[in-house]
């Protein structure tokens, strides 16, 4: 298969946390929940082909070659959350400075030039073996996020709006930036576990999906703390990023007579290999760890659609609530009621960022054809 | 870097022109009848149209050449038949309520023929009445024709008559897979384990080509008759043992036989439009003990993923099926999954809409269905109860032709011991070819109240290969 133009390549096995999806740009200026999930991943110009040769191993069902080159004809990056509300309207994080609100943040980013820079290679190998899923993956290409430092004037009012509403003052955020090198080696499995199926569960087994992926000098930001104001520079180190992810429908004829109990389970774990000892590095730690939980069921022949995600950071002790509550009244109209809430431990950390943010919404969707 | 631009480019030129290439190797000798196809020659709601003898006759469909491969002399296959299965079907029929005739009947005469209720199938019966809520799939008007004798074409005649005696079951009632080769493998049921053997006269149906390509169009109804859903499907199958119509005979590959593969198959969404380009794959294996494997490849996420292959007792998709209820009964016999105790249970005739030969049945908006010839058929009953107690279905009644060895309808109960769900089929029926094709089914969720009502149409596909159904197709079929 040969495929050219925009175009989404995906090379993840976790539905919540994305390690090996290096590919595509994400698009989430909108929040998390508050557009279809398929519209947050940014097609960009790409060259894909995959290559399935024949195979007649009895152990190995099915083996293909994907490999995919960028060759940079518009660069896209992640469109992340963006600072004050000017900007990141109400999804701007909401980080706490005595006095003052966080405003527009003037950044410098450094775009690599179309065509000439920026070019991206990805190879993967994807098996079909021994009843599992397996990939071998390997990237050369941009991060799609920028690494940033901020530069003098640092943190400083602009006029003519210098003061918020409330009084306080809004403080704008200077930095230059990159999108620095991202090269990496990875791996996934997805492998059902048939002995563990049991019969009081409801007789399915648990599926395991389990992503890892290497990077070679990764750049980040070091932070030296130990000054009243900020001194930082470009830091080199390797990264890990693994995650594990389990699904496992059960049945719970006490709640539910009928239809099955999906559960969703996933633990993430990032390390920064040459954490720097003096220096830190904005929202990371060496080791970092999150996790994810994701309940679904059913009823009334699946009209009805109960759900609830937790996420949950463990290094900042922070968490994000879903309770979510779906009816689909036919093909076309689907309805949803649900609600956002974020609680954190510790000041300006995680996801406690949003827990001004908290809300419950309704969404009414139409779908042709 | 410029080195490496220069191979990138490279690369992309051999790719380019393979691909430029490949799709005029592939069509070489590749036809289908799509969805868009088959919705134009019949509409799922209302359409009476004939399409079996008129625009979507197989002789018109098929290649000529191909048609001319997958027909036969009629008389002779009637023959051979007869000697396999050892009756005629007009022979063993005629028996209970005799004094129905071939004729027009409405739901209105009940009471005038007594001996129709004797002669129905329970449900049927219960069906046998004017249409409305909550359930579609009710017959206002039945036309009873002459029992007819069924055959199936002469490849798997031939393989039946060389299988008979030789297909054997070991001592738990599991078919012993290297005593099977090809065609029906009990043509004439017999002995301690007789209910399965007319079960494993089901799950080797010679019913489908050996490699198919079929499209069906689905409506789900509420309790109300409201259509709440609607899914239109292309489906590609190759069975991978025991191919007798189709090359490559016997065993499909080296592969399938060195893994015990039975069927592979590639199940792609076209509607509804969220759903479009997901695509299901799915590979069986001969093994009684092994589960399927299921791959998904989901559009939203522009993957392939790993399904969970126990999956498979929840309704799929808001339909009124799961995964085992796939064809009608879709799961095989085994001693430590979901084990089975069969029993026969009855040995009868009953008034079926068992075929369609025409295609000019159809539902309309009250739920009622026109146009099935409804013939007296000698059928057995199997009760298959389930030994495990967390199963979904604590019971299932399955009604099977005895001429055939196709399955008709089941009946399927929960834990409870409440009718749960139900499944109808009524398949055209190709007499040159001795061969059946896709036709209607009803699915009824006799809790929530809910029906879906399937109408399809399937060709032989013997330019199917390895590489549409695999990992590889998922990826090109995937949108």
């Amino acid at each position: 298969m040969f495929r050219v133009g925009k175009q989404i390549v995906s090379w993840g096995e976790l539905l919540g946390f994305r390690i090996m999806d290096q590919i595509n740009p994400l698009d989430g200026r909108r929040g998390f929940l508050d557009i279809e999930f398929e519209t947050t991943i940014i097609p960009t110009w790409l060259f894909r082909a995959d290559y399935y040769p024949k195979i007649k191993s009895s152990w190995l069902q099915d083996i293909g070659f994907e490999f995919v080159y960028n060759p940079n004809a518009d660069f896209i990056p992640n469109q992340d959350l963006m600072a004050g509300n000017a900007d990141g309207g109400i999804w701007a994080p909401n980080v706490p400075i005595p006095g003052a609100h966080l405003a527009t943040a003037y950044a410098a980013i450094r775009e690599p030039k179309r065509w000439k820079e920026g070019n991206e290679f990805a190879f993967r190998v994807k098996a079909n073996m021994l009843g599992s899923m397996v990939t071998l993956n390997g990237f050369y290409g941009r991060d799609n996020s920028p690494v940033t430092l901020l530069v003098p004037p640092f943190m400083s009012p602009v006029p003519p709006h210098i003061f918020a509403s409330d009084g306080d003052l809004l403080l704008h955020p200077f930095s230059e930036g990159k999108y620095p090198l991202l090269k990496f080696v990875g791996a996934t499995i997805a492998k059902e576990l048939t002995p563990l199926r049991a019969s009081f569960l409801g007789d399915v087994a648990p599926t395991v999906y389990l992503e890892a992926l290497y990077a070679f000098d990764s750049t980040f930001a070091f932070n030296n703390t130990l000054f009243p104001f900020p001194v930082n520079r470009y830091g080199k180190s390797d990264d890990l990023r693994t995650g594990i992810e389990v699904t496992w429908k059960v049945k719970i004829p006490a709640l539910n007579a009928r239809t099955y109990f999906s559960f969703m389970g996933e633990f993430f774990y990032r390390r920064i290999m040459d954490y720097p000892s003096l220096e830190e590095i904005a929202g990371l730690k060496k080791n970092n760890y999150q996790t994810f939980l994701s309940v679904n069921t059913q009823y009334f022949h699946g009209k009805l659609t109960p759900s609830f995600t937790w996420i949950h950071d463990i290094n900042t002790n922070s968490n994000y609530f879903i309770p979510k509550l779906v009816y689909d009244l036919d093909y076309h109209w689907h309805f949803t009621l649900g609600g956002q809430l974020f609680k954190g431990a510790k000041e300006g950390q995680g996801l406690q960022l949003f827990d001004n943010k908290n809300q419950i919404f309704f969404k009414v969707a139409y779908k042709w054809g | 870097m410029k080195k490496a631009k220069l191979f990138i480019m490279c690369f992309l030129v051999l790719f380019l022109a393979l691909g430029v290439m490949a799709p005029t190797l592939w069509a070489a000798g590749e036809f289908k009848i799509t969805s868009q196809e088959w919705v134009k020659n019949k509409r799922l709601m209302d359409d009476p149209r004939p399409y079996l003898t008129t625009t979507l006759a197989y002789k018109k469909v098929l290649p000529p050449e191909l048609y001319s491969k997958l027909t036969y002399d009629i008389e002779e296959m009637k023959k051979l038949w007869a000697e396999c299965v050892g009756f005629r079907a007009p022979d063993e029929v005629g028996k209970i309520a005799p004094e129905i005739k071939p004729g027009t009947y409405s739901y209105k005469d009940k009471g005038k023929y007594p001996g129709l209720k004797e002669l129905m199938i329970p449900l049927y019966y219960e069906f046998f009445k004017e249409g409305g809520p909550p359930l579609a799939g009710s017959y206002a008007e039945i036309k009873v024709v002459p029992t007819r004798q069924y055959y199936w074409s002469l490849p798997v005649a031939k393989a039946t008559k060389e299988g008979m005696g030789r297909v054997q079951l070991d001592d738990n009632g599991i078919i012993k897979e290297e005593t099977w080769v090809a065609g029906l493998p009990f043509p004439r049921p017999e002995g301690k384990f007789k209910a399965n053997q007319v079960i494993y006269n089901w799950i080797k149906t010679p019913m489908f080509w050996d490699s198919q390509y079929a499209t069906s169009v689905n409506k789900g109804f509420t309790r109300t008759l409201r259509v709440d859903q609607e899914m239109v499907a292309d489906v590609m199958q190759i069975i991978l043992k025991g191919r007798i119509r189709l090359e490559p005979f016997g065993w499909f590959d080296e592969r399938a036989k060195k893994n015990g593969e039975y069927l592979q198959m590639n199940f792609f969404y076209l509607a509804p439009r969220d759903m479009y380009g997901n695509v299901l794959g799915m590979t069986s294996y001969l093994e009684p003990e092994k589960y399927d494997q299921m791959m998904v490849y989901i559009n939203a996420l522009r993957r392939v993923r790993l399904l969970s292959a126990t999956d498979i007792q929840d309704a799929i998709g808001g339909a009124d099926y799961a995964y085992v209820d796939n064809n009608g009964l879709g799961q095989k016999l085994s001693t430590t999954i979901f084990p089975y105790k069969n029993e026969i249970i009855a040995e009868r005739e009953y008034l079926v809409p068992f075929s369609t030969w025409d295609g000019s049945e159809y539902m309309n908006a009250k739920g009622e269905v026109y146009n099935l010839e409804w013939e007296r058929r000698p059928m057995y009953v199997v009760k298959m109860t389930q030994l495990d107690k967390n199963f979904v279905y604590s019971y299932r009644m399955v009604y099977i032709d005895k001429e055939t060895g196709t399955l008709v309808f089941v009946e399927n109960y929960d834990q409870k011991g409440r009718l749960y769900r139900s499944t109808r089929g009524a398949r055209p029926f190709i007499p040159e070819m001795g061969m059946f094709g896709f036709g209607c089914g009803l699915a009824n969720d006799h809790l929530d109240l809910h029906t879906s009502w399937t109408n399809g149409y399937v060709v032989p596909a013997p330019w199917l290969t390895r590489a549409d159904i695999s990992l590889r197709g998922l990826v090109i079929k995937g949108k």
